[in-house]
C-alpha cells in the first residue's frame, strides 16, 4: 500500500520541483548522478569481492577487533556501508562468519562510512570536481570495454567515481544558485523541536535514497552555501545514520535468521548511537569544537566540523556498544528465533549472496549437504533402519537380520517435509547464480545441480524398492527375508561409508576413496546375484519371487549409484579447474570389476585351504 | 612488437605453464603420500583382524590404493620427464 503511494508521490514532488525551479533540477540531478555513481562503484567492487574477499574475510574476522578493522577498512575503500552490510549478510547467511563477527564488521562499517563526510567536506567542496569527473569517466568507459572481469570492475569503479564527482558538482552548483534566490534557512528550526524534526527528515531522506552517503553529501553541500544551519545539519546527519539501516533491513528480508539478526543488530546500533547523539548533543558539540581547534579546523568551517561530529558520535556508539556485543548476540538469538515449521527450509541461501559467485557457490554447496543429511534420514527410514544405527559401530549385516519393528512412514510426506522445499530452492538458486556468475563457475554449478538431482533420484528409487521390501522383510520364507535384508544392509553400508567420508579434508583423496566403496558394491552385487541363482537352482524360491528380487536389486543398485554420484558431484564442485589429479588416479569401471573378482577368488582360495 | 618484447611475453607464458606443472606435481605427490599412508594403515589392520568379512573389505581397499598409486606414480614420472626435457630445451 505504502509502496503504491510513495513512488507516485516522489514523482509528483520531483516533477513539480523541476517545473518551478531549474536549480532544484540541478540538485536532484546531482543526487541521481551521485546514487548512480555509487551503484557503479558497487558493481565494480563486486568483481573483486569473490574469492579474494572471502579469503580476507575468513582470515580477518576470527577476533572482534579484526572484524571491526575489516569493517572500517572495507567501507573506507569502497565508500559504501550498504555494500559492506549486504556482503556481510550474505557471508553470515552462508555461515562463513558468526553473528558476533558480523556485528563487528557492521560496527566497523559505521565508522568507515564517516570517512565519506571527510572526503566530501575536505576535498569535494574545495576542488572543482567536474574537471576531474569527465576524464575519469572516459578512462572508466575504456576499461569497461575490456574483456577481463577485473579490468571491467576497475572500469565500473572509475565510472562510479566520475559520476560521484559529477553528482557533487551538480549539488554544489544547484545549492549555490539557489542561495541567490531563496533562503532555505528561513525554514530552520532551533531547540529540541528542530533537532527532532530534522533528524526525522534525515531518516526519511536516507530511507528514500537508501544511501546515507548521498544524504550526507547533500547536507554538506547545502551547509557549505549556508542553505541549512549548522545545528539542523547535525540533526540531519544523525537522521541519515539511523535511516541507512534500511538497506540492511531490505537485504535481510530474503536472508535466513542469521541475516535478520544482523540487520536487527545494525538497527539497534544506529538507533542507540542516534539516541546518544541527540541526548548528548551539547557535550558533543563542545567536544567537536575542542577537537576542531586541535586539528586546525577554522571556527567557521562548519562542513569539516560536521565531519568531526559524524565521526565522533559513531565512534562513541562503537565504544558504547562494543563491550555489549556478546549480550547483544544472546539477546538477538533469544528474540529472533527460527520459526518452528513442519517443512524443513533452506538454511544457507540468500538473495544477497547471488551477486558474489564464490559465496553463492559455498552457500549452495552447504545447502546441498543439508539436502543430503535430510535424504540420509529419509532413505534410512525408507529401508527401515534408524539413522543412529547406520552411523554407529554396529555390524549392519547382523543388525538387519535381527527381527525388529518396521519403521512406518509416508515417504511422500517425508519427501514433502524434508526434501522438496530445499531441492526446489537449490535448483532455483543454482539457475539464478549461474546466470550472474562468470563462465569459470559453470562446471561447479552444473555439478551441484546434478548432485541435487541425484539425491532426489535416490529417494525415488527407495520409494519403488519399499513396495516389496516391507512385506518381504516379514516373509515366512527365510531365504527371501535374508535377501531383502541384505538389500537393506547394502544401502546402509553405503550411507555409513559416505557419512564417514564427509569430514575428509582433501577433496581429491575423499573422491578417490569412493573407488573403495565402488569395489565393495560390485562385490556385494556379485554375491547377491550368485545367491539368487543358488536359490532358484535349489528351488527354494519361486520364479516370481526370483524376478522380484532381481528387479528390486536394480532399485538397490540405483539408490547406491545415485548416492555415489551425488557425493562425487558435490566434491567435484569443490575442485579447482586445474585439479586433474583425481581424474588421473581414479579407477575405471573395468579396473573396479577386476579388483572385486581378484579378491573374490583369493578369498575363495583362502577359505578352501582353511577347510 | 619488438623481438625483446615478444621473448618477454613468451617467457611469461612459459613461466605460467611451468608454474601450473609444478603445482600439479606438488599436488600429485601430496595425494600419493596420503594414499601410501592409508595403505600402510590397512596392512596393519589386516594383520590384526580375523573376521572374514572385514578382511575381504580391507583386501579390496588395499588393492584399490595400490592401483591408484601405480597410476599416480606413472603420471608423476611422465610429468617429471617432461619437466626435465623442457628445462634442457631452454638451456
Amino acid at each position: 500500500m505504502l509502496g503504491r503511494i510513495l513512488l507516485p508521490s516522489i514523482f509528483l514532488v520531483l516533477s513539480y520541483g523541476f517545473w518551478v525551479s531549474s536549480n532544484f533540477k540541478d540538485i536532484a540531478a546531482g543526487v541521481a548522478l551521485f546514487l548512480f555513481g555509487m551503484l557503479c562503484m558497487e558493481q565494480g567492487f563486486k568483481a573483486y569481492s569473490g574469492g579474494t574477499l572471502q579469503r580476507v574475510l575468513t582470515s580477518s574476522t576470527d577476533r572482534l577487533w579484526k572484524s571491526l578493522t575489516f569493517g572500517v577498512v572495507s567501507t573506507t575503500l569502497m565508500q559504501s556501508s550498504s555494500l559492506v552490510s549486504v556482503i556481510t549478510i550474505s557471508f553470515l547467511s552462508a555461515q562463513l562468519i558468526g553473528l558476533a563477527e558480523g556485528i563487528g564488521i557492521i560496527f566497523g562499517a559505521n565508522l568507515g562510512t564517516t570517512t565519506g563526510a571527510w572526503i566530501v567536506a575536505g576535498f569535494g567542496l574545495k576542488v572543482n570536481l567536474s574537471a576531474y569527473a569527465l576524464p575519469i569517466l572516459v578512462f572508466g568507459v575504456v576499461f569497461l570495454m575490456q574483456s577481463s572481469q577485473r579490468i571491467k570492475g576497475l572500469g565500473w569503479i572509475l565510472v562510479g567515481i566520475g559520476f560521484l564527482f559529477l553528482g557533487i558538482h551538480y549539488m554544489k552548483e544547484g545549492f549555490a544558485a539557489y542561495s541567490q534566490h531563496i533562503d532555505l534557512t528561513q525554514y530552520a528550526m532551533t531547540g529540541i523541536a528542530g533537532l527532532l524534526v530534522f533528524t526525522l527528515i534525515g531518516i526519511v531522506a536516507t530511507v528514500i535514497m537508501q544511501s546515507s552517503h548521498a544524504t550526507l553529501t547533500l547536507i554538506i553541500t547545502a551547509l557549505a552555501v549556508g542553505q541549512i544551519t549548522y545545528e539542523n545539519a547535525l540533526a540531519l546527519a544523525i537522521g541519515a545514520n539511523v535511516g541507512t539501516t534500511i538497506t540492511a533491513i531490505l537485504g535481510s528480508l530474503s536472508a535466513n535468521i542469521s541475516g535478520k539478526r544482523l540487520a536487527a543488530a545494525h538497527l539497534v546500533f544506529n538507533m542507540v548511537t542516534g539516541l546518544v547523539a541527540l541526548v548528548f548533543i551539547q557535550p558533543l558539540l563542545g567536544a567537536v569544537d575542542i577537537i576542531s581547534s586541535w586539528v586546525g579546523i577554522a571556527e567557521t568551517d562548519h562542513t569539516l566540523k560536521l565531519a568531526v561530529f559524524h565521526t565522533l558520535f559513531n565512534l562513541l556508539g562503537v565504544l558504547l556498544m562494543l563491550p555489549m556485543i556478546n549480550t547483544l548476540v544472546t539477546w538477538l538469538e533469544r528474540r529472533l528465533r527460527e520459526d518452528k515449521v513442519e517443512r524443513d527450509r533452506p538454511r544457507y541461501l540468500s538473495e544477497a549472496s547471488l551477486a558474489l559467485p564464490d559465496v553463492a557457490l559455498t552457500a549452495v554447496t552447504k545447502e546441498t549437504q543439508h539436502l543430503f543429511r535430510n535424504a540420509f534420514t529419509v532413505i534410512a527410514h525408507g529401508i527401515s533402519l534408524r539413522r543412529a544405527s547406520i552411523t554407529s559401530d554396529e555390524d549392519l549385516w547382523q543388525l538387519v537380520e535381527t527381527p525388529g519393528k518396521i519403521i512406518t512412514l509416508d515417504l511422500d510426506d517425508q519427501y514433502a517435509r524434508n526434501i522438496k522445499d530445499i531441492y526446489s530452492a537449490n535448483i532455483e538458486f543454482l539457475s539464478r547464480a549461474q546466470a550472474e556468475a562468470p563462465r569459470e563457475y559453470a562446471e561447479a554449478y552444473n555439478a551441484l545441480r546434478r548432485a541435487n538431482m541425484d539425491v532426489v533420484a535416490a529417494i525415488k528409487a527407495v520409494k519403488h524398492l519399499r513396495k516389496n521390501l516391507l512385506p518381504c522383510m516379514l516373509s515366512g520364507n527365510p531365504d527371501i527375508r535374508r535377501e531383502y535384508n541384505r538389500f537393506r544392509a547394502r544401502i546402509g553400508v553405503v550411507l555409513r561409508e559416505l557419512a564417514a567420508l564427509r569430514d575428509g579434508d582433501d577433496a581429491v583423496v575423499t573422491l578417490l576413496s569412493l573407488d573403495q566403496i565402488r569395489v565393495a558394491i560390485v562385490d556385494a552385487e556379485n554375491q547377491a546375484a550368485r545367491a539368487v541363482d543358488k536359490l532358484i537352482r535349489k528351488g527354494l524360491i519361486t520364479s516370481q519371487a526370483a524376478t522380484s528380487l532381481i528387479n528390486d536389486g536394480t532399485y538397490v543398485k540405483e539408490v547406491i549409484q545415485k548416492l555415489l554420484d551425488m557425493y562425487e558431484e558435490l566434491h567435484k564442485a569443490a575442485l579447482t579447474d586445474d585439479d586433474e589429479v583425481h581424474d588421473e588416479l581414479a579407477l575405471e569401471p573395468h579396473e573396479i570389476d577386476t579388483i572385486a573378482d581378484e579378491v573374490d577368488r583369493e578369498q575363495a582360495a583362502e577359505t578352501s585351504v582353511r577347510n | 612488437m619488438t623481438n625483446d618484447r615478444l621473448f618477454e611475453k613468451l617467457g611469461a607464458l612459459l613461466e605460467v605453464e611451468e608454474d601450473a606443472d609444478r603445482k600439479h606435481i606438488k599436488k600429485l605427490r601430496k595425494v600419493l603420500q596420503k594414499l601410501k599412508k592409508s595403505q600402510k594403515e590397512l596392512y596393519i589392520s589386516l594383520d590384526e583382524i580375523d573376521d572374514e568379512h572385514e578382511r575381504r573389505k580391507i583386501k579390496q581397499d588395499i588393492k584399490v590404493l595400490k592401483l591408484q598409486r601405480k597410476k599416480g606414480v606413472k603420471v608423476y614420472k611422465e610429468l617429471k620427464q617432461a619437466q626435465a626435457i623442457a628445462q634442457s630445451d631452454l638451456q
